[in-house]
């Protein structure tokens, strides 16, 4: 700390990293600087980064951590909630977009950057949205809110805006990457001239591009033999002559089921083997990260490569071993093709030159000779940095041992096992919980009955034995007398009663309509309380009449303050809890502005006295007022709590 | 929802007879027992003539239990029913009138046989609202039995086997007049009887005639989509009847009607059965007590020195 002499805005403990090497500390945040002190300084040194020096903050969704990443290398921290860790992130925002605010105005259609429209785009946004522009003035022109916290709010609605106005404009989206055709490589179509035997076979760089990729052994023979034992034509020659060869047999095979792809080319077969060995030591890993409590039938696929889909049914296939061989090559040809595709084109190599498109290979073999070792090249390299993570990736996962499965990787899965089928582990659920211990029901209804006889007034038993059991006889003796006259009294109203010669009218007719005009009336209890008749008569007329008497200027205006008044409290809500000095502030001002913003209601509620405009405008404006209420009250309580957190630290 | 056969539905009207009930209603100006009985009879006229298979069930309601006063000879067994049609007239308020007599005579006379062992002068409104959704249960059960019988017996009697059908989702609903106060103690048993109702589709309706304002029926109303009333002028109850609740579900859907303004939601506590406005609640058992408990009474969790949650 002796070094910054800057005020520490956030102080929260947070340990440095997750998991159990994780280190406990204190995470400290300046305008400038994020650091990191270790609670035992002989366990971790102190973290110091520069906020303007981080490229990328990742949170992860429901869980207390951050991640700050940098160009030294990436610092992971663990807060004790997740709120602390919130506040943390909007202290980083904060602090962060000095710079890169005015990128932001200048750019727009950056993903996580505040969007801040121009004065020209705002003024479109408010051509289209009238009420925008009349909460905008009320508020950002009148110094209530800044433009960014207003624009902060309606990130989503500016960003469809933006995009509208920007693709009407011409240009701002990004580039779409090119994907890759999803036609298969045997699209590659010999075409021959009828008149010699010879068969010609077009390729483009595309197409030598997508062979390599779909055919990794073409491409490693090539990357071997090319510029030294063979050149570029007799290579592509070999290659489609295997290729015609292979094809022929296949359209062979569904008539006679002769061989499989058994007799290779031996310019290919040494790397198809090395590919093979490579590919059963990957399914053998795939196998050791598949959970078989889970998956049962997890390696039915594997055999196929890709993982891209199975063979149906294949065991009860008729035509045997050998047909099914021939079909697995079709279907690992598939799945490689379907993974490359989805894979994408690899990035660079979409982007050559295209200026070979259907010119014939000899024509043009210098050049193409050129292309075609770039693209080898280029994608050995990109193949090469693949394989570098994935093989970290796996290291990573099989710790150590690469072909078994960790003795705590097997622990956690049976534990996981045993868990979901809680029902084959009969006894241990009788010891972990202690069973809910139901008191006999009739308690209670004898309860309710000893309840009953002291009389519904609830009277209390008295400590005297004798006394309270006199005074029971003498209640059940009066309440039994009571019980006679209601019967009685009841008996003798019905004799009175002549079915057949029923009155009539049955009731005072006037009394009649007006429960008829009670009931079918809006009551309104308050209103009525607060107005007296003035309300009653205004609550007769139907609810769509009732702006009628109201000049629409003056609507025009309520209307305006409503729109404000819900911004006010959208912005005041999202400061709620109030866990940072910033949030803090904000509300406070916010609160301020309601207050006055209830004043104002108010007075106009108080407009035209005893008019029932003065009613109307009431009941228009009464649930505005009760939610400024709410806001304010809640915020008095928060700040109270804010006020006695502080205290205590 | 599927529109109905026809509009006719099942009413059970509940009457408090209870003491206080009949003191209060009494003593209100303007209302005697005899002109508070006309005008139900009335009701009663004028809903079953709104709809020929409108059916009709009036219970009472007293300290000591439940009766039920009347029934439609469609709400019987089939043999009960031919043999009450006989001897019926025209008017159900004759039978009602009758059948109310016979009842409030007959409790009067079991207590005056019994002495003094009965409870209260407030109504059993929890055993009241039980016994008339078991009868209610019963007609169910009764018209799901012969609509599956037409249908065994195919041909034998098309048109009985349609009406059963008809009936089995005809609409029933509960309205409950009452006068005297809500008994706390009752609570458990009555919220039981209102969730029972709401499950098996049964509005509940009520018509508060006494002093202040019911909880427990302004619960039920609000729970089974009911309408809960207290009329100003109980002295026109007849059009408070007759505008609001001979109306079925299905009608009130297009009609604006008085609403359930505010509706108190205060339960009774399980120790005292006091009615309360905060209290502590069982994290186990949901059990609700006026007072901190060092363990649930209901289903024995130790709150360990006082922990329930408030």
């Amino acid at each position: 700390m002796a070094e910054s002499s800057e005020p520490v805005l956030f102080t929260k403990r947070a340990q440095r990293g997750t998991g159990q090497n994780a280190v406990d500390g204190v995470c400290l945040i300046t305008r400038t600087k994020v650091r990191w002190e270790p609670s035992d300084p002989s366990k971790a040194q102190t973290a110091v980064l520069e906020i303007s020096a981080i490229t990328r903050t990742q949170q992860a969704p429901g869980k207390p951590f951050i991640k700050l990443d940098t160009a030294t290398g990436p610092l992971v921290l663990g807060f004790t909630t997740v709120s602390d860790r919130d506040d943390a992130v909007d202290l980083l925002k904060q602090s962060k977009p000095a710079a890169p605010l005015k990128a932001a105005t200048a750019s727009p259609g950056g993903g996580d950057k505040l969007l801040v429209p121009s004065a020209v785009q705002a003024a479109a946004l408010f051509q289209e949205d009238r009420d925008l522009e009349s909460v905008y003035k009320s508020l950002v022109v009148a110094g209530i809110l800044s433009e960014q916290e207003f624009w902060r709010t309606r990130q989503s609605q500016l960003r469809d805006a933006l995009a509208r106005a920007g693709s009407g404009g011409g240009g701002q989206r990004s580039k779409q990457r090119v994907g890759l055709p999803s036609a298969m490589l045997a699209d590659v179509k010999p075409s021959a001239d009828g008149q010699t035997e010879k068969v010609h076979f077009t390729l483009t760089p595309q197409s030598i591009q997508q062979i390599f990729v779909e055919r990794p052994e073409v491409h490693r023979a090539y990357l071997a033999h090319v510029p030294r034992s063979m050149d570029e034509k007799a290579f592509w020659t070999r290659y489609f002559k295997q290729q015609y060869k292979r094809m022929a047999q296949r359209r062979r095979q569904g008539l006679t089921g002769d061989g499989g792809d058994d007799d290779e080319d031996e310019l290919f077969a040494p790397f198809r083997k090395q590919l093979r060995e490579q590919e059963a030591a990957q399914a053998k890993l795939a196998m050791g990260r598949v959970d078989p409590t889970v998956n049962v039938a997890a390696d039915d696929g594997e055999r196929l490569g890709g993982g891209f889909g199975a063979l149906r049914d294949g065991a009860s296939d008729l035509g045997g071993p050998r047909r099914r061989t021939a079909l697995d090559s079709i279907a690992k040809d598939v799945n490689r093709h379907a993974a490359v595709v989805l894979e994408g084109a690899p990035e660079g190599l979409a982007d050559l030159d295209m200026a070979g498109d259907g010119s014939e290979q000899q024509q043009q073999q210098q050049q193409q000779g050129r292309d075609t070792s770039s693209i080898a090249v280029a994608l050995a390299a990109q193949q090469k940095a693949a394989a570098a993570k994935t093989a970290a990736a796996a290291s990573a996962a099989v710790a150590g041992d690469g072909d078994s499965v960790s003795p705590e990787r097997l622990r956690e899965w049976q534990e996981r096992a045993a868990s979901a089928l809680d029902d084959l582990t009969l006894d241990e659920r009788h010891k972990q919980y202690t069973p809910l211990n139901i008191t006999d029901p009739r308690s209670y209804f004898d309860s309710t009955a000893a309840a009953m006889a002291d009389g519904p007034d609830g009277k209390q038993p008295t400590h005297h034995h004798h006394q309270q059991q006199q005074q029971q006889f003498t209640g059940a003796a009066a309440q039994s007398a009571a019980s006679a006259d209601a019967a009685s009294a009841l008996l003798a109203a019905l004799d009175a009663i002549q079915p057949l010669a029923l009155p009539n009218p049955p009731c005072d007719p006037d009394l009649a309509s007006a429960v008829v005009l009670e009931l079918s009336q809006d009551r309104d209890e308050e209103l009525i309380r607060e107005f007296g008749h003035v309300a009653a008569a205004a609550l007769q007329l139907p609810p769509q009449d009732r702006t009628h008497g109201v000049q629409s200027l003056l609507l025009e205006h309520l209307r305006a303050e409503a729109l404000k008044t819900n911004e006010l409290l959208r912005h005041f809500w999202a400061c709620m809890p109030l866990l940072s000095a910033i949030r803090a502030e904000k509300a406070a001002n916010l609160a301020r502005h309601l207050q006055e913003q209830r004043g104002l209601l108010a007075s106009h509620m108080r407009h035209h006295p005893g008019s029932s405009q003065q009613v109307h405008v009431t009941m228009m404006l009464r649930p505005l007022a009760h939610a400024i209420d709410a806001a304010l009250a809640r915020y008095e309580a928060e700040a109270e709590e804010r006020q006695r957190q502080q205290q205590k630290l | 929802m599927a529109e109905f056969a026809d509009d006719s539905s099942l009413l059970a009207i509940l009457l408090d007879v209870s003491p206080s009930a009949v003191v209060h209603l009494a003593s209100t100006p303007g209302l005697s027992l005899q002109t508070l009985l006309e005008q139900l009879l009335i009701f009663v006229n004028a809903f079953s003539l709104l709809n020929d298979g409108n059916r009709l069930a009036v219970f009472t309601a007293g300290p000591s239990g439940c009766q039920l006063a009347y029934c439609s000879s469609s709400c019987l067994p089939p043999a009960a029913a031919a043999e009450a049609a006989a001897e019926r007239g025209t008017a159900p308020s004759a039978e009602v009138l009758k059948g109310l007599w016979q009842a409030i005579a007959g409790t009067a006379a079991a207590e005056k046989a019994g002495g003094g062992t009965f409870a209260g002068t407030s109504c059993q409104f929890s055993s009241a609202l039980s016994r008339m959704l078991c009868f209610i249960n019963s007609l169910q059960c009764r018209a799901a039995a012969a609509a599956a019988g037409a249908e065994l017996s195919g041909g034998a009697g098309p048109s009985g086997g349609a009406s059963a059908a008809v009936r089995k989702q005809q609409p029933m609903r509960l309205l409950c007049l009452t006068a005297a106060p809500d008994v706390p103690s009752q609570y458990i048993a009555v919220m039981n009887s209102i969730f029972s109702a709401q499950r098996s589709g049964v509005l509940i309706d009520a018509c508060q005639l006494g002093v202040g304002d019911s909880s427990f029926l302004q619960q039920a109303a609000h729970l089974t989509g009911g309408i809960y009333l207290k009329p100003d002028k109980p002295q026109a109850l007849l059009q408070y009847l007759n505008s609001v609740f001979s109306l079925d579900a299905s009608t009130r859907q297009y009609l604006r009607l008085p609403g359930n303004t505010r509706v108190d939601f205060r339960a009774s506590c399980f120790c005292h059965k006091r009615q309360i406005d905060l209290g502590f609640v069982c994290s186990a058992c949901l059990s609700i007590f006026c007072e901190q408990l060092p363990a649930c009474l209901t289903c024995g969790t130790d709150f360990q020195g006082g922990q329930g949650k408030k």
